[in-house]
C-alpha cells in the first residue's frame, strides 16, 4: 500500500474507532463516514428472531431471562439515580480493576463532600439572613444584647458571617456524604428528591438547631417566624446538596481503565516526585530507605490482597439491610428529639 | 447516517462492575448477555450466512463465555467476548470442513449440484455471507469484528495484529466491497 493509501487507511480506522467509542469527531471527513456507512449497509444482517434471546439464555443458563434487565444494568437503584455501582471485590481481580473500584469510591465521595461544602456555605449565609430578619423584628430594647452564641443582636459583621458560613460548610460535608448514603431511597423525581432530603434532614437532625433550652427563639423576633426560618435552613441545604450532587454525578466523568503504559508512566512520575521530595527534605540516604520501605509495603499489600478474600459490595442485600437499619433507628430518635424541641420552643 | 450510531450499550466502568458480579453469580451475567446478544448473533450470522446456524453458534459462544467467565482478566470485556466468538466460529468452520471432507472421502455426498441448489447458490451470492466470502480471510476477519463495534486496537489484540495492520486490512476490505458490489457479475464469477 502506498503512503497515501496508508494514511487514508489510518484515518478510516481512527474515524471508525471514534464512532465505536461513541465520540465521533466533529471534523470527520464525510468521505470516510460514507465509506463506513456503506460497509455497514452492505453487510447488515436481520435482527435475531423474537424469542431467540430468551431461548438461548435458557439453553446456556438453564433459567428464565429476567425481563427489563437492561435498565437494571445501567441503574440498579429503585429511583434510577443513585446506583452505588461499586463492588470492591479483592478476589480474582486485576490491580487495574481494584484501582478502578477505589477511584469510583473516591469520585463519588469527592462529589458528596464538595457538594456538601458548597451547599453548607450557602446555607450558612441563609442562617445569617434568618438572624438578620430576627434581629430586625426584635424590639429596640433587645438591640445590642448578646445571644446564647454571644453575638450582639442587630450587629452583623463580615467576619462573623464568614465564620458562620465556613462552619456550616464544614458541617455540610457530612450532609453531602449522608445524601450519598440515603439518596437511593429518595423519590425518583429530582425536585421531589431534593425537597424530601431537606425534610428528612429537618426531621432527623432538626433537634441540633431546635434547642428547647435556647431562649433566643422567644427573645428575639416572633417565635414562630424564628422556628420557620431556621427550619428552612435544612430545606435549603437539602435542596442545594441534592441538586449539586446529582448534577456533578452526571457531569464528572467516571474513572476509566488506564492503558498499562499510562499507568507505568504515572507510577514512574509519582515515584520520582516522592524521591525528589524526600531527597530535598531529608537527604539521599533517607530517600533510598523510604522508597525501599514503600516498595516492600506495596509488595506485601499486593500479596496480602491477592491471597485474602475481601468483598465489599455496596449493592448486596445484606449491606442494604444493615445500612437501612443503621439509618432508620437513629433517624427515628432524631425525629423524636426534633419534634420535642419544636413543641417546647413554640410552647415557650 | 442512522447506521453510524455504534456507541456501546454498556460503559467500561459498568462492564467492569457487571463482570465482577457475574463471576460471583451466574444470574448477574444477564445484563451483559442482553447488552451483547444482538451483536454476537449478527457476528455469527455474517460468518455463517444462515439464521439457524447463527442461533446455534450464538448459543455455543455464550456457553463458552459463561464457562470461562472466571478467567476474564481483560480490561475490555467485549474484546474478550469477541475473541471467544471468533475462536468458537473458527472451531465450527474447522469441524464443518472436516465433516464435508469425510463425506467426500466416503462418497456420501452427491458432488453434482441439484437445480434447487444452483438456484439457492445464485441467490446466496447476493447475501452478506457470500459477499464477505469474496474477501481474503484476514480482511474478512477484521471487517466482521469491526462491524461488531470493536476498535482497531481490540481487533488487533484478538487477531494478533498491530492496529495499523488492522486499519490497512479494513481499508482494503471496504475498497474491495465497493468493487464487488459495483460489479455483481464479478462476485458470482469469483464465488464460483
Amino acid at each position: 500500500m502506498n503512503p497515501e493509501g496508508q494514511a487514508r487507511a489510518s484515518r478510516l480506522g481512527q474515524t471508525w474507532d471514534d464512532l465505536v467509542s461513541g465520540h465521533p469527531s466533529s471534523d470527520a471527513s464525510m468521505d470516510l463516514l460514507s465509506e463506513i456507512q456503506f460497509a455497514q449497509e452492505v453487510t447488515s444482517v436481520p435482527s435475531p428472531p423474537t424469542g431467540l434471546q430468551a431461548k438461548v439464555w435458557r439453553r446456556v443458563h438453564g433459567g428464565e431471562l429476567p425481563s427489563a434487565l437492561s435498565a437494571i444494568a445501567i441503574s440498579p437503584s429503585p429511583n434510577g439515580v443513585a446506583h452505588h455501582d461499586i463492588a470492591l471485590d479483592l478476589n480474582h481481580r486485576t490491580i487495574a480493576a481494584r484501582t478502578l473500584d477505589l477511584l469510583g469510591i473516591g469520585r463519588i465521595l469527592a462529589i458528596g463532600m464538595i457538594a456538601g461544602f458548597a451547599a453548607g456555605f450557602m446555607s450558612g449565609l441563609w442562617v445569617r439572613l434568618a438572624m438578620r430578619i430576627a434581629g430586625s423584628l426584635t424590639s429596640d430594647r433587645n438591640r445590642g444584647l448578646l445571644t446564647q452564641e454571644e453575638a450582639a443582636v442587630g450587629q452583623l459583621t463580615i467576619g462573623g458571617t464568614l465564620f458562620l458560613a465556613m462552619f456550616a460548610a464544614m458541617v455540610g460535608i457530612v450532609g453531602g456524604v449522608v445524601y450519598l448514603a440515603v439518596r437511593r431511597w429518595l423519590p425518583r423525581h429530582p425536585a421531589m428528591r431534593a425537597v424530601s432530603y431537606g425534610v428528612l434532614l429537618l426531621a432527623v437532625f432538626g433537634f441540633i438547631v431546635m434547642d428547647e433550652n435556647n431562649t433566643d427563639y422567644q427573645l428575639f423576633g416572633p417565635t414562630l417566624l424564628n422556628v420557620g426560618s431556621f427550619s428552612l435552613t435544612y430545606l435549603v441545604f437539602g435542596v442545594l446538596v441534592s441538586v449539586l450532587v446529582d448534577g456533578l454525578d452526571r457531569r464528572v466523568p467516571r474513572p476509566r481503565p488506564l492503558a498499562s503504559n499510562h499507568a507505568r508512566t504515572g507510577a514512574i512520575v509519582l515515584l520520582a516526585s516522592i524521591a525528589i521530595l524526600l531527597v530535598r527534605g531529608f537527604g539521599p540516604g533517607f530517600a533510598v530507605a523510604g522508597l525501599a520501605i514503600g516498595l516492600l509495603l506495596t509488595i506485601c499489600l499486593r500479596r496480602f490482597s491477592t491471597r485474602t478474600s475481601w468483598r465489599l459490595d455496596f449493592d448486596s442485600p445484606v449491606f442494604l439491610r444493615v445500612s437501612a437499619l443503621g439509618l432508620i433507628v437513629p433517624g427515628l430518635f432524631g425525629f423524636y428529639l426534633t419534634v420535642q424541641g419544636i413543641v417546647a420552643i413554640l410552647a415557650g | 447516517m442512522e447506521q453510524l450510531a455504534v456507541g456501546n450499550p454498556v460503559t467500561t466502568i459498568d462492564e467492569t462492575m457487571l463482570v465482577a458480579r457475574a463471576k460471583r453469580d451466574r444470574n448477574a451475567f444477564a445484563p451483559l448477555y442482553i447488552a451483547y446478544f444482538d451483536r454476537v448473533y449478527a457476528y455469527c450470522y455474517r460468518r455463517l450466512g444462515n439464521p439457524d446456524e447463527a442461533a446455534d453458534a450464538t448459543s455455543a459462544v455464550f456457553s463458552r463465555v459463561l464457562e470461562s467467565l472466571a478467567s476474564c482478566r481483560d480490561a475490555s470485556f467485549r474484546s474478550w467476548l469477541f475473541a471467544i466468538a471468533h475462536n468458537t466460529l473458527t472451531d465450527l468452520h474447522r469441524a464443518r470442513r472436516f465433516a464435508h471432507s469425510l463425506d467426500d472421502t466416503l462418497q456420501l455426498r452427491d458432488r453434482g449440484p441439484s437445480p434447487e441448489d444452483e438456484a439457492i447458490a445464485h441467490e446466496t451470492t447476493r447475501t452478506v455471507a457470500a459477499l464477505l466470502s469474496q474477501l481474503p480471510t484476514d480482511q474478512r476477519n477484521v471487517l466482521e469484528l469491526r462491524l461488531t463495534g470493536l476498535t482497531s486496537k481490540e481487533i488487533g489484540a484478538i487477531l494478533g495484529k498491530q492496529p495499523n495492520a488492522v486499519d490497512q486490512a479494513q481499508h482494503r476490505a471496504v475498497s474491495r466491497l465497493r468493487m464487488l458490489t459495483a460489479n455483481p457479475d464479478a462476485v458470482t464469477e469469483r464465488h464460483r
